[in-house]
């Protein structure tokens, strides 16, 4: 007989799961996991703060595509998880964490460091799961995993009281069952005729487009969007979280669509005739006035979640399937269509109206000395600096905005942020996860002087682990993207935006053994920003100090469509946008 | 009269009755996650009720709910989104009568 542990139990099913890496934070309930974690060859990866933990095991997810892990203690440590969750629900993450919970019979007394987590975090789980009895814990953890990666991937909680942890029963490791881990490999009949319509459509079009949407990137369907677009010969453009799922460097990409994305992207969603979403959800970001998006098009929609499909278009075709299977079943039906006049209608636009970041601080392109720099610019600079494959992470406002239209991206998983939730202070953090999941990439994180401030303790966790990480802190003094709204919508009535007391960023960094990097000035972008890239010895810090009044341009104001872009600065004062956000 | 139902399946915007019956599995904290699915719209549930079905790790949900047919929309992809939600049946009300039956069919969708 083998008397194992609960937590011996767990750790032991999350090795047999292959996971190698936990983000986490120790505590009272959970002390029994971390000490049977001390006999494991599983890396727990300390964060400085849970929520920290929880983005780091995000950013491992979306880099690699394998199943996050996060352990937390109960009560507080538990619920600083939430943002993380939310999180990777919204962006369909494949996440686990694991929460210790008080002894169960103390479970209603408010023992000391009870949270009820399973009722705090439901909304924001795919599933989750209390767990009562030792003999569950097996089974629970090989459910929660094949729960939280199969499908449309999302986050699942497990929490599990000390007593149960602790508790012993014989337990011998069953081998795994050879699940249908990932999608069925076939179409059944009904699918496969779902298809054979959306190709009949799209071999009706001529003025076609393919929207590239993050589950492109979840189905690992890229290969065969680029076959399909180049054997249509038709234009593609992606969501913020589809950036690299056709490369935006292609002749074919017109790069990202939607509130901020180009002004020729979202000119030809009112020109086409056809838009098949693949992987996207329509959501108010590239689709903020419904009657109106795509008003000439027809809608086709290739998605995995039945809830997905007819939520917010109605489609005139659509099926229910992973991307890359059903597109491979499209390709069989498809050939070349006549888009010569279409794309030559697309080049003149975008001729005409370019992604431009250039003003009168640049000083007819060539960087001047001593002239202020725009986030933009470093941002492009950045891009041209890096190597093509590196991964780029961000926080959420303006530098978010510049950093998706200026650093295109090129191969899928190297473009990570927080699109569906917006929750700043991703960058760091998942840039952290991604370069345990990648050790030889480069691994950019961009974020914002708000954002950065809001986990910035996560330098500590960069540091010891020598991390190769470049922070590039966009440093314009306030919290930009909602300066921009103010000052369009709101009279430039400045509430509670500009961030009076940011540290000394470099001091900061320097407290932490962290390499600094400086740029105030344009002349000194190419050098810094190369310097820094060549730097490796562990994380370093390019403090980035742009000017405060820029915004982010093209822009639709929410609710409207895209023939309401906004290209440059008004005239005029722009009305009050019916969207929310 | 049972018919399966693909996409948005309502379109118009009366209030109106609605029952629905949810086979589920005996989970912890099944009422509460079917619950949230209405209250975090601003829906209102008119009655609720739950009962042992035949096997003993299914239970059987009746709820009624006064809405509009997009509402029911948008509350049914959810709640068959559900890991413990097994299928789903929407009965219409119209005045005091049942006018339609929809079995929402649960990842049955093509
Ligand atoms: C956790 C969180 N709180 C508040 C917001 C609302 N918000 C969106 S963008 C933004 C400003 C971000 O400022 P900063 O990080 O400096 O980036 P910038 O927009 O200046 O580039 C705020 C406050 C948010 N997205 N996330």
């Amino acid at each position: 007989m083998t008397l194992r542990s609960g937590a011996e139990i767990l750790i032991k099913e999350l090795e047999l799961l292959g996971v190698t890496h936990i983000f986490g934070y120790p505590g009272g309930a959970a002390i029994n996991i971390f000490d049977a974690l001390y006999d494991s060859p599983i890396e727990l990866i300390l964060a400085r703060h849970e929520q920290g933990a929880t983005h780091m095991a995000d950013g491992y997810a979306r880099a690699s595509g394998k199943l996050g892990v996060v352990l937390v203690t109960s009560g507080p440590g538990a619920l600083n998880t939430v943002t993380g969750l939310l999180t990777a629900k919204m962006d369909s993450v494949p996440l686990l964490v694991i929460s210790g919970q008080t002894n169960s019979g103390n479970l209603g007394k408010d023992a000391f460091q009870e949270a009820d987590v399973f009722g705090v975090t439901l909304p924001l789980v795919k599933h989750s799961r209390l767990i009562l009895s030792v003999d569950d814990i097996a089974p629970s953890v090989r459910r929660a995993y094949q729960i939280a990666t199969s499908l449309r991937p999302g986050p699942v909680v497990l929490d599990l009281p000390k007593d149960i942890s602790a508790a012993k029963i014989d337990y011998v490791p069953s081998s795994l069952a050879k699940e249908d881990a990932a999608v069925a490999a076939d179409l059944s009949p009904q699918q496969i005729l779902a298809c054979q319509k959306i190709a009949s459509l799209i071999m009706a079009s001529q003025r076609p487009l393919l929207l590239v949407g993050h589950g492109t990137m979840i189905s690992g369907a890229s290969p065969e969007v680029a076959r399909l677009a180049e054997t249509l010969q038709s234009p593609v453009t992606n969501t913020l979280l589809g950036k690299g799922g056709f490369p935006e460097q292609h002749p074919l990409s017109l790069g990202m669509l939607g509130m901020h994305g180009n002004a020729y992207a979202n000119y030809a969603t009112t020109r086409c005739d056809l838009i098949l979403s693949i992987g996207s959800r329509f959501d108010d970001r590239i689709n903020g006035c419904n009657e109106r998006f795509c008003s000439l098009a027809k809608k086709l929609h290739i998605d995995i979640d039945p809830g997905e499909i007819g939520r917010v278009v109605q489609p005139d075709a659509a099926v229910c399937a992973d991307a890359k299977v059903a597109l491979r079943e499209i390709l069989r039906h498809v050939g070349p269509l006549p888009t010569v006049e279409w794309l030559r209608e697309l080049r003149e636009y975008r001729e005409s109206h370019p992604l431009r970041c250039d003003s009168a601080y640049s000083a007819a392109g060539t960087p001047g000395v001593g002239l202020p720099v725009r986030a933009a610019q470093v941002l492009q600079s950045m891009y041209e600096a890096a190597p093509r494959e590196a991964v780029v992470t961000t926080d959420v406002g303006q530098h978010q905005m510049w950093a998706a239209q200026f650093m295109l991206t090129k191969a899928p998983r190297t473009w990570l942020s927080s699109g569906g939730a917006g929750t700043m202070g991703f960058g760091l953090p998942a840039a952290i996860g991604v370069q345990f999941a990648r050790p030889e990439a480069t691994v950019i994180a961009v974020v914002g002087d708000g954002g950065f401030q809001m986990v910035q303790a996560e330098l500590a966790t960069a540091a010891i682990h020598r991390l190769p990480i470049k922070i590039l802190i966009i440093d314009n003094q306030c919290l930009g993207m909602v300066r921009q709204w103010q000052e369009l919508f709101y009279h430039n009535r400045l509430s509670s935006v500009l961030l009076e007391g940011n540290p000394d960023f470099l001091a900061l960094g320097a407290a932490y053994g962290i390499k600094g990097f400086y740029i105030e000035q344009q002349d000194q972008m190419q050098a810094m920003l190369q310097e820094a890239l060549a730097y490796d010895a562990g994380p370093c810090l390019i403090h980035a100090r742009v000017i405060s009044e820029d915004n982010v341009w093209p822009m639709i104001p929410a609710g409207r469509s895209a023939e309401d872009i906004v290209l440059s600065p008004p005239a005029v004062a722009l009305p009050m946008p019916t969207g929310s956000t | 009269m049972m018919t399966k139902v693909t996409g948005s399946p309502f379109l118009n915007v009366r209030e109106q009755l609605f029952s629905l019956h949810l086979s589920v599995r005996r989970e912890l904290g099944i009422i509460a996650r079917v619950a949230i699915i209405f209250s975090r719209r601003g829906l209102d549930i008119a009655s609720f009720s739950l009962e042992e079905a035949g096997q003993k790790e299914f239970s059987r949900i009746t709820l009624r709910f006064h809405g509009n047919s997009a509402q029911l929309d948008s509350v049914c992809r959810d709640l068959v989104k559900l890991v413990d939600v097994e299928r789903l049946t929407v009965d219409e009300w119209n005045e005091s009568d049942i006018s339609s039956q929809f079995d929402y069919g649960q990842r049955a969708l093509t």
